[in-house]
């Protein structure tokens, strides 16, 4: 039996920058900037969704507690560091996230600055977190990105005014 | 607003021509406005939509064929149609209706009152 690595109390895999780098830089090189960003904001949020769901399940915890869990969780995992400033009551704010794993092994692969943000799987993925913990529909946009040599990844978080 | 003013472009859409189901989709494969069946993932047929047409968009590019202005998906029984609608967003419908050239027409007709609006 071959030992499983333990994230959170998870078994997890790990995957090296350069194989994360050349993923995401697959897709697009195939499915184009439009083409990937669908992909990988509904999967970032299919995928967020199915976690915070997991966390809730697993934890009992709900809205703030189980925010704060499950980004506790995803620190641990290497995403990066993770903070929030976001008004849930009318569900408008920002996501910093600093040393993001995607834009890191981005760049640590292609050696180059970007033209676009390229977290958008993240973008998808803070956006179905929230979703499953508060119960809204939210439309989150990376708007800086470690790619574009900014200091870190910001993310604006906003009601989604035709998802309800 | 926005939203009821694009609801009306998918019921104007249908009262013109056989329609089965269509979507407003954000590129980004968002869901803005839908007319779909019941039985129907909304979520997954909007970003299946931007994704596709994403990829074709980088396929005629790739062949320096410059950018699509629909794709269609023809089926025994229907077509799904996919155009782009400014940079925003992209319009998608499936239809049986034999009269591919209207439908065409309509649609492209709906996709600038789509772009204005957004």
């Amino acid at each position: 039996m071959t030992q499983e690595l333990i994230i959170g109390g998870i078994v997890s895999v790990a995957f090296t920058r350069r194989t994360m780098g050349i993923m995401f830089t697959s897709i697009y090189d195939i499915l184009g900037k439009n083409g990937a960003n669908a992909l990988l904001y509904n999967t970032g949020r299919n995928v967020g969704r199915a976690f915070a769901e997991k966390e809730k399940e697993i934890t009992k915890s709900e809205n703030i507690e189980l925010l704060d869990k499950c980004i506790q969780i995803d620190i641990e995992a290497g995403f990066g560091k993770f903070e929030y400033n976001v008004d849930f009551n009318k569900f408008e704010g920002e996501v910093k996230l600093y040393d993001s794993f995607l834009a890191k092994s981005w760049i640590e692969f292609t050696k180059k600055k970007q033209e676009y943000p390229v977290c958008t799987f993240l973008a998808g993925y803070i956006a179905g977190i929230i979703e499953s913990t508060f119960e809204k529909k939210v439309v989150v946009e990376e708007k800086e990105c470690i790619a574009l040599r900014n200091k870190l990844c910001l993310f604006e978080v906003k009601k989604d005014v035709f998802g309800d | 607003m926005k939203k009821e003013l694009l609801d009306n472009i998918l019921n104007d859409l249908k009262n013109v021509v056989s329609i089965e189901a269509s979507a407003i989709v954000t590129r980004s494969g968002l869901l803005i406005s839908a007319d779909l069946p019941q039985n129907m993932g909304g979520e997954t047929f909007a970003a299946m939509s931007a994704t596709i047409l994403g990829a074709a968009e980088t396929a005629t590019l790739e062949m320096k064929k410059g950018v699509p202005k629909r794709v269609i998906i023809t089926t025994e029984e229907e077509k799904i149609i996919t155009v782009g609608s400014g940079e925003k967003a992209l319009l998608v419908c499936i239809t049986s209706d034999p009269n591919l050239e209207l439908v065409l027409e309509e649609l492209e007709k709906a996709a600038e009152k789509v772009e204005k609006i957004l």
